[in-house]
């Protein structure tokens, strides 16, 4: 596992160590069982309350779990950090509704992956101990959603996620190791697109989608070696989420040691 | 065909309001012009189409439907039938007034271009602006229903010149806030403001809670909230205890079967959760 040596700080977010290996947002673990929403954004909650105790809600995840899958972090506590209200945002609405914090909310306010947790990330020390089996496909699994297709195939042990994402006319080729290195000017171009819904162009939305790629695939579904080949469109997530699920539910999921 | 005549709705909505056996109370936001809605082979149609989709969901349920007046003394919870896509709701925005007052005469100053001049800079000065959001293009409310909005209601020209304009409000907007709108507009002489109806947050207990997002869950696979656009029904509503909900979107003027049976299954599985509970 990889974790940070101390506490850094993003926008919306702090980043602690973790002793064990696993991503918690808000204490709750990141997993594919965790998901209760994935369309135009993805949000957690602990799946062992009842929905009346259910105030473990994370909204907009992608924004910190991107920049974390980006930078080989596999183990760490995410804590939301806001405390003031931006009524414009949909999710801090949904907070204040539900009389929930603004700190559920850990998405970026301006729909950046987060640069400056990003950058936090890649100066401090990262701890590395004992290793962990990485997950690939056994067969290749394809899912389509919102007129959106993906198909997730099976990549040799250690070799990282090779994304090939179009969105409209616009495409990118990107290579991420989720548990080591990755190239820091594609982290950087990454991290400072905008989501789709604000984008100028689709040549920033499909960069920008690199990150909710790595969020979705690598750090929510656990997948380390892949090819996965993407054509989106709107609400990408569902489709996103939804191929993970569908290869964790197929039994599709191969764990190897090195 | 499950929807019923639009007549026979509103009958039946009288009716039902005289049941004072059921102890959930459903009201309705907005009227229903009955005389110009319209059953067609896939729903309803006209100005106010939706809320009789909605009423016509309340009216099949188990809950005790208050039209066209709410009987505001019944014991009990509240449930507020609204155009909520789906969704639940908690919150109302408020309403407000401004009106600023320039130091302009127009008896005296013929020339309309600096009329014209200071009449822009007022209308530039509450256009909505977010420095992420593309907020002016927002034609669905999904930035600025959370935002301090302004709405031009009148203006006069004479020996001043005042400006009139209708705010929807949030819990952030306050008279400093108001006030600051109109800071970068030239020759203001004073600006007035009355919050006419406050934003509205209900507190409703966990039991009518999980009773409404349980059912949503149920129904749409999530429970997701979002603000009422309006105070209306919800915010005369006394007491803490109410929630609203349903199916319809604010400007549509068609409401489908399919919408009418949603809106009926999140509100009957609410009840039965309610029920269950008791």
């Amino acid at each position: 596992m990889r974790t940070v040596a101390e506490p850094i700080e993003g926008t919306e977010v702090r980043v602690e160590p973790a002793d064990s290996p696993g991503i918690e947002i808000n204490g709750v673990s990141v997993s594919i069982n965790s998901v209760s929403k994935a369309d135009v954004r993805v949000d957690l909650v602990d799946r062992a309350v009842s929905v009346s105790a259910d105030r473990t809600r994370s909204f907009v995840v992608e924004h910190a779990l991107g920049p974390l899958g980006l930078q080989g972090v596999t183990a760490a506590n995410v804590v939301g950090i806001r405390n003031e209200w931006d009524f414009a945002r949909p999710e801090h609405r949904f907070c204040y509704s539900a009389k929930l914090s603004p700190a559920c909310v850990v998405g970026h306010p301006a729909g950046l992956p987060n640069p400056r947790l990003s950058e936090a990330l890649g100066r401090v020390e990262l701890i590395e101990r004992d290793p962990q089996p990485r997950q690939t496909v056994s067969k290749p699994v394809s899912f389509s959603a919102n007129g959106g297709d993906i198909k997730l195939c099976p990549r040799e042990h250690g070799a990282g996620i090779r994304f090939k994402i179009k969105y409209g006319e616009a495409d990118i080729v990107a290579e991420v190791d989720p548990r080591g290195e990755t190239d820091e000017t594609l982290i950087d171009s990454v991290t400072n697109s905008t989501t789709p819904y604000l984008s100028p162009n689709n040549g920033e939305a499909v960069t920008h989608a690199v990150a909710d790629l790595v969020s979705d695939i690598a750090v929510i579904g656990g997948f380390d070696d892949l090819v996965v080949e993407a054509d989106l469109t709107e609400a990408y997530h569902a489709l996103t989420i939804g191929a993970a699920k569908k290869a964790h539910s197929s039994d599709s999921v191969e764990r190897r040691s090195s | 065909m499950t929807l019923p005549a639009p007549k026979t709705v509103i009958a039946d909505a009288r009716t039902d309001s005289s049941d004072t056996r059921v102890t959930v109370n459903i009201a309705l936001s907005g009227d229903v012009d009955v005389d110009r809605i319209k059953r067609t082979s896939t729903g309803y149609a006209g100005e106010t189409a939706g809320r009789l989709g909605r009423l016509a969901a309340g009216v099949a349920s188990d809950g005790q439907v208050h039209y066209p007046e709410p009987d505001f003394t019944a014991n009990g919870p509240w449930l507020v039938l609204a155009p909520l896509s789906g969704v639940v709701s908690t919150v109302a925005t408020g309403i407000g007034r401004v009106v600023v007052t320039l130091d302009h005469d127009a008896t005296t100053d013929k020339q309309l271009q600096r009329l014209d001049q200071r009449i822009s800079a007022l209308l530039d000065s509450v256009r909505p602006s977010h420095n992420h959001y593309p907020v002016e293009e927002d034609t669905q409310g999904v930035f600025t229903t959370g935002m301090t909005m302004f709405n031009l209601d009148s203006i006069e020209v004479g020996e001043k010149l005042t400006a009139t304009f209708n705010v929807s409000t949030t819990p952030a907007t306050d008279r400093s806030t108001i006030e600051s709108q109109f800071e970068s507009v030239e020759n203001v002489e004073d600006i007035k403001y009355d919050q006419l109806v406050g934003v509205e947050r209900a507190a409703p207990s966990v039991h009518l809670r999980e009773a409404v997002e349980s059912a949503h869950r149920t129904v749409y696979g999530d429970w997701e909230y979002e603000w009422l656009p309006t105070p209306g029904v919800f915010a005369e509503i006394p007491g803490a205890e109410k929630m609203a909900l349903g199916t319809g979107s604010p400007e549509s003027t068609e409401f489908s079967e399919e919408q009418y049976e949603s809106c009926l299954e999140a509100l009957q599985t609410t009840l039965s959760n309610i029920e269950e509970d008791t």
